[in-house]
């Protein structure tokens, strides 16, 4: 345990030599305690979709906070995409969303671990105007205002939405999107067939949006129940036609939100500052309290944590959305005390899964004895342990509000030997070419080896992943991918994951491709039912799939562990994004 | 001596141009695809191709490579409509930055690692070397030769996290190793660079101690130097004004290669301190596939290699008339 | 170009190969500024000085068995070299082999339980966290692979550098400026860079895409690339020599008795230049020892399940920085033991080349 006091001896020791201080901050026995373990998930509640009234700014206060001063992130790389059209990835999207610009809805989330969604530009989630969600209504707040001051329009809102459809002809003849990286869903709803080309060569606007003064309508052809959590992804963000730079968008996009970018210079830093434009009273889910953000670009995660666990002078105001890396856990989470104020813990809502290759593992009672192998325990061990991972068994995590849990294969390796006859198998398991991931193989060799499967651990060029495992015709049998749904549905996880056709651009890895499956998934991504009655369906589709198909083993749930400068307060684990909550941060002493 | 500059000169052209062409056939023998990787993971074939066109992916690899070289000396211009002036070293696939623009953000932190490293390890090492070879035996010339073996033998990854460990974090005495222009302030420069200086210098002053303390020994035992003994010269004089001028020369040229490898070394150096210098930029763009990036440092760091080895070569010609010119 | 017939103990121009080759500070530049002084001094050249029926091969032997730093570092070589390629004959007797894993003896996070990371009766010097190999096993094994890899590498290198350098300067005229010139080209390279490029591309060759990576594999693809990034100051050294052999008497006479160049390189050129090559192969081995583990940390080289040194200091270095209970322990063993490796080869090859060379100053 390494308490101040202790801090205090090595610092006077060291003075004398490098060993000896060495010696007073490492000799210490490792008994394996860290105290209390980590948290479980709570249960979702379904009650999720909020009222006009919650849709009304200003956001809750954080308790505490005051307004002023500058928070510096630290980050190994910049954010992927910051064009809302193609915005995807957590970091991105808690910068875009956050910070940079608005959406039709949001999530409002209190700092008392609710979330709601809620109107954001909108007065409210959105209105089903026919009762059979075909048809949805959206009415923009009064006052709503650009980082220039001009006024944010309906029509802004329509066209950031079809420029994400925007598509360009490549040389062989053939329209490719030109933003293909963001959130479709809605996209596809609006436009099943593929056929609008954009408004840089097309009509102005999509097809089923019409806009009248304020309002904005969306009409599809089949139920779209969950229409308030899709407006919520960050295509919605309003765009005006005239500040439209394409592809420069991505580095400066304009601003609608609380901070306008500054300075930007990719990869290297990027400086936000207030919009003054922005009222917060027209704002239910975001805060402003800090007077300026910098992201400064180029730490290895390992480092990260290093510099903000040491917090020395002048690192007080430092911030990240790296989790602590696997490394580090044991420190910081066992010295926990010592990180008060400026710490955070929580599950996240990623699930990781090792795909197993349906294309090259036919026999499903192999892949079911794979599944009983596999030594989860084991794997939790080596991945850095429970404030790292936690176990998870089933296809939809539990931050899916209608989750189901299941074991269905339990580690048994007399089971696994069973099911393969006593025979002994062969499988190639590929992995990213880290230290990290190969420690990870070499430990999956070992367990699986207990059951007779021998495993032949495959190294793959972390560049060249996707390129690889994503190749239906790939001669790999193993390999991790993860995934988070885009909202808490399982129409978000099941047709990217488990549908047919997200074989091979989406993040079907399994490669399973069973028509009955296709058609169970279809039917309820358009029941008219209702986000509530179909959410418990899809929780138990994972369990059916698994026990019919046994496509992937899963494999864990990610925890997140994120500590920053002293100097920084108002950390919250945002659920919808699942990383640090950076609207709710502020500076303790500006 | 003009012609010896000039054949000199045309050969160093002549190598830059061979590493340039290497550099860039290796890039394309590289198994993994640029395009597909900035397409992202969800991107179709069709949209792989699209990413690899307008990258200029799809050119074949010669007129690539022609397109770099008009670049560096009369500029481009790409299709997206960005306007590279020369000397444009080409455009990052990811963000689209001009890599000229990259580089000389990236040169002065690299540069004043360097320099800075340098100046504390040559102090060190002919300071070291050259009262070791005076004190001949006594204790602190086992002292130096130990020191400086040892030096050689420590590996800097293991080196520089331990001063970065004990005096950043454990003691808090010096701030965390960071780029502040000279010209902004002098002192949160040197400030921001002592750690990566003292651990690059401290395992590489053993080179000029060695060199040093073997030459000084040499000139020591040669003839001229017994003569101003026995002239009666006080050892001071001899020592400063006859031994350690006479050795000079060759732990000029030795200091002017060490320069040179110390640029090349950025790259441990700068991960380590996580400093943006070109060596981290060049790590970063090999594991990222960013093809300009690559070439550009490359060629910056075989420029000051082959620059060096020229003035090396120079000076000589001019310091030592016993090196004939042809 | 300077003139290579200079006879003073200055450094000539062509011969002076800097630590440019080396991206490593400390790695490299110990080998160069000792072969500075070797072209002019080594004996081959001037027998004349020498003791009569003894040959210089003879005498130099007499010298390093005289001298106490290579008694020393050559039985400290020898030991190590037969403690770690009797490894797998202790690991019957000690009960580990490096590849044996030992989940059970680490904690939830996946490091080592206990004291000093995990030192006990069974484990003397503990465990590897992540998927607890016996360390005492796995630096054994280490020192094996590397030294494996290291030596393997200075001969190919070596030999490359000596043929290159050979024929270079015997050949002469426009071959020579060729050679000379990419040679030049060759230490303009990054080494560290190109290695990080060349690696994928060599394995790619091999495999024809992505496969299992076995130890052989490995060590090919860094025996390759040490092969093309480090012949070159050998190369030179030799050149330098044949340089001042190729006039003299006994390479005329196989000349002019019509022998080929093949004939002329190895049975006349290269057999009289044994010296400066033995050197050169000696400090060869300590910096190919350093630069595995330098490529090991940037994440090269040979990977899991089998045992390396850089990979474990890089391992024990996160630990130390992560503050991991007893990391600091495997970061001194790790790191002390390439260190140890580096220092004891670098002395000996000294001692080798001071025995070679009478006139150098210890």
């Amino acid at each position: 345990m390494r308490s101040k006091e202790l801090k205090r001896q090595a610092r006077f020791i060291a003075v004398g030599g490098v060993a000896m201080a060495l010696l007073v901050t490492g000799c210490a026995e490792n008994t394996g305690d860290n105290g209390e373990g980590a948290q479980e998930h709570e249960q979702n509640t379904l009650d999720i979709i909020g009222t006009a009234e919650d849709s009304v700014g200003p956001a809750t206060p954080v308790e505490g906070a005051v307004e002023g001063g500058e928070i510096t992130f630290i980050q190994n790389s910049d954010m992927a995409h910051l064009d809302p059209a193609r915005n995807y990835v957590s970091t991105s999207m808690m910068v875009g969303q956050g910070l940079l610009y608005r959406t039709l809805t949001g999530y409002r989330e209190d700092g008392d671990g609710s979330r709601k969604v809620v109107g954001d530009l909108a007065t409210d989630p959105g209105t089903d105007v026919n009762g059979d969600c075909t048809v949805w209504e959206y009415t923009l707040k009064d006052g709503l205002k650009y980082e220039d001051g001009t006024d944010i329009t309906a029509d802004h809102v329509a066209y950031g939405i079809s420029r994400a459809m925007a598509t360009e002809e490549n040389d062989e003849g053939e329209r490719v999107p030109m933003y293909p990286e963001g959130a479709q869903f809605l996209l596809d709803w609006l436009d099943p067939a593929n056929e609008y080309v954009g408004p840089y060569e097309g009509e102005e606007t999509a097809p089923g949006i019409a806009v009248d003064g304020n309002k904005i309508t969306f009409t599809f052809d089949s139920p779209r129940c969950e229409t308030p959590f899709a407006v919520a992804m960050p295509t919605t963000a309003p765009i005006p036609p005239d500040k439209d730079t394409k592809g420069e968008f991505d580095q400066m996009p304009f601003s609608s939100g609380p901070y306008k970018i500054e300075e930007r210079v990719f990869e290297e830093r990027t400086v936000l500052v207030r919009n003054e434009h922005w009222d917060a009273n027209t704002d239910p889910i975001r805060h402003a309290y800090v007077d300026s953000f910098v992201f400064e670009y180029g730490t290895q995660p390992e480092d990260i944590t290093t510099r903000l666990a040491a917090n020395a002078s002048g690192d007080e105001n430092l911030a990240t959305f790296t989790p602590v890396d696997s490394s580090q856990l044991s420190n910081i989470v066992g010295n926990k005390a010592e990180y008060e104020g400026r710490y955070l813990e929580g599950p996240r809502k990623y699930t990781s899964y090792l795909n197993i290759n349906m294309n090259r593992v036919t026999d499903l009672a192999v892949r079911q004895a794979i599944n009983h192998a596999f030594n989860r325990d084991r794997w939790v061990q080596v991945n850095g342990g429970e404030y790292s991972v936690l176990p998870n068994t089933t296809l939809m995590g539990p931050t899916v509000p209608g989750y189901v849990d299941y074991d269905v294969y339990p580690y048994d390796v007399e089971k696994a030997k069973e099911l393969l006859g006593g025979e002994t198998i062969q499988l190639r398991y590929a992995h990213a070419d880290t230290a990290t991931e190969g420690r990870i193989a070499a430990a999956m060799v070992d367990e699986f080896a207990k059951a007779g499967i021998e495993i032949e651990a495959v190294p793959i060029d972390p560049l060249d992943w996707y390129g690889q495992i994503a190749d239906p015709d790939n001669s790999f049998d193993l390999y991790w991918s993860s995934w988070g749904e885009d909202w808490p549905s399982g129409s978000t996880v099941f047709p990217p994951l488990y549908h047919s056709r997200s074989i091979p651009v989406e993040n079907n890895y399994p490669f399973i491709n069973v028509p009955e499956l296709d058609q169970k998934i279809e039917d309820l991504e358009s029941s008219s039912a209702g986000f509530e009655e179909t959410a418990a369906q899809w929780g138990e589709l994972g369990k059916e799939i698994m026990e019919k198909y046994a496509p992937v083993i899963p494999t864990d749930i990610a925890y997140g562990v994120w500590i920053s400068g002293s100097n920084v307060g108002g950390h919250y684990l945002s659920e919808n994004i699942s990383t640090l909550d950076v609207t709710k941060l502020f500076v303790r002493e500006p | 001596m003009l012609r010896f500059i000039i054949r000199r000169l045309l050969l160093a052209v002549l190598t830059l141009t061979m590493v340039s062409i290497i550099t860039f056939g290796l890039f394309f023998a590289v198994p993994a695809d640029p395009a597909r990787l900035q397409c992202g993971q969800r991107c179709t074939a069709e949209q792989v191709d699209a990413v690899r066109a307008n990258l200029g992916l799809d050119e074949p690899v010669h007129e690539q490579y022609v397109d770099f070289v008009k670049g560096i000396f009369v500029g481009r211009s790409y299709d997206n409509g960005t306007e590279c002036g020369a000397p444009c070293l080409g455009l990052l696939n990811v963000g689209g930055r001009e890599v000229t623009e990259v580089v000389a953000d990236a040169l002065p932190i690299t540069a004043s690692i360097a320099v800075g490293a340098w100046l504390i390890q040559m102090t060190l090492g002919i300071g070291l070397g050259a009262i070791a070879a005076i004190k001949r035996g006594r204790f602190i010339d086992k002292f130096a030769v130990g020191a400086s073996l040892v030096g050689a033998a420590t590996p800097l990854f293991f080196f520089g996290p331990m001063l970065l460990l004990i005096f950043r974090y454990e003691l808090e005495w010096l701030p965390q190793p960071a780029y502040v222009s000279p010209l902004q302030s002098i002192g949160d420069w040197m400030v921001g660079m002592i750690l990566p200086w003292l651990a690059v210098s401290l395992i590489g002053f053993a080179f000029e101690t060695r060199m040093t303390r073997s030459q000084m020994l040499e000139t020591l035992d040669e003839d001229f130097i017994r003569t101003s003994w026995a002239k009666g010269l006080r050892g001071r004089t001899v020592f400063g004004r006859h031994a350690l001028r006479a050795s000079i020369t060759p732990i000029a040229t030795s200091a002017g290669l060490s320069l040179a490898g110390l640029l090349g070394g950025a790259v441990v150096t700068e991960t380590i301190f996580g400093l943006n210098g070109l060596g981290k930029r060049a790590v970063d763009a090999v594991r990222a596939l960013e093809l300009s990036m690559v070439m550009a440092t490359v060629l910056i760091a075989a420029l000051f290699i082959v620059v060096s080895t020229l003035l090396v070569d120079l000076l000589y010609a001019v310091i030592d008339p016993r090196v004939r010119l042809s | 170009m300077s003139d290579v017939d200079k006879s003073s103990a200055t450094p000539h121009t062509e011969d002076t190969s800097g630590p440019q080759t080396s991206d490593m500070p400390g790695v490299e530049p110990v080998l160069v500024a000792d072969m500075d002084e070797e072209p002019t001094t080594a004996g081959v050249g001037k027998p004349a000085s020498e003791i009569v029926g003894r040959s210089p091969m003879q005498l130099a032997w007499l010298r390093l068995k005289r001298d106490r730093t290579a008694k020393v570092t050559g039985a400290l070589i020898v030991l190590m070299l037969v403690a770690a390629y009797g490894a797998p004959l202790w690991a019957l007797v000690y009960g580990y082999d490096a590849y044996d894993q030992n989940p059970d003896k680490l904690d939830g996070s996946a490091i080592p339980l206990g004291v000093l990371g995990g030192v006990s009766s069974e484990h003397w010097l503990g465990v590897v966290p992540g998927n607890g190999q016996d360390v005492l096993m796995t630096l054994l094994y280490g020192i094996r692979t590397s030294v494996s890899i290291a030596i393997v590498s200075a001969i190919v290198v070596v030999a490359i550098g000596a043929v290159i350098g050979a024929v270079s300067g015997y050949v002469g005229g426009w071959v020579d400026a060729v050679i000379s010139w990419f040679i030049d080209v060759m230490l303009s390279f990054p080494f560290l860079i190109f290695a990080l490029a060349i690696v994928p591309i060599v394995t790619n060759l091999i495999l024809g895409g992505p496969g299992a990576r076995p130890l052989w594999l490995s060590s090919t693809m860094l025996i390759v690339t040490f092969m093309v990034f480090f012949w070159m100051n050998t190369a030179r050294l030799v050149r330098g020599q044949v340089l001042s052999l190729r006039e003299r008497e006994f390479v005329e006479a196989a000349r002019a008795s019509g022998a080929g160049l093949g004939h002329i390189v190895f049975k006349q050129l290269l057999p009289n230049v044994w010296a400066p090559i033995l050197v050169s192969f000696s400090l060869m081995v300590p910096a190919l020892v350093a630069s595995e583990a330098y490529l090991a940390f940037l994440g090269i080289g040979v990977g899991e399940p089998h045992p390396d040194l850089g990979r474990l200091v890089s391992l024990a270095v996160g630990g130390v920085k992560a503050q991991q209970v007893g990391a600091w322990f495997l970061m001194m063993l790790s790191g002390g033991t390439i260190l140890l490796l580096v220092l004891t080869f670098n002395m000996f090859g000294d001692a080798v080349r001071d025995a070679l060379n009478p006139k150098s100053h210890k």
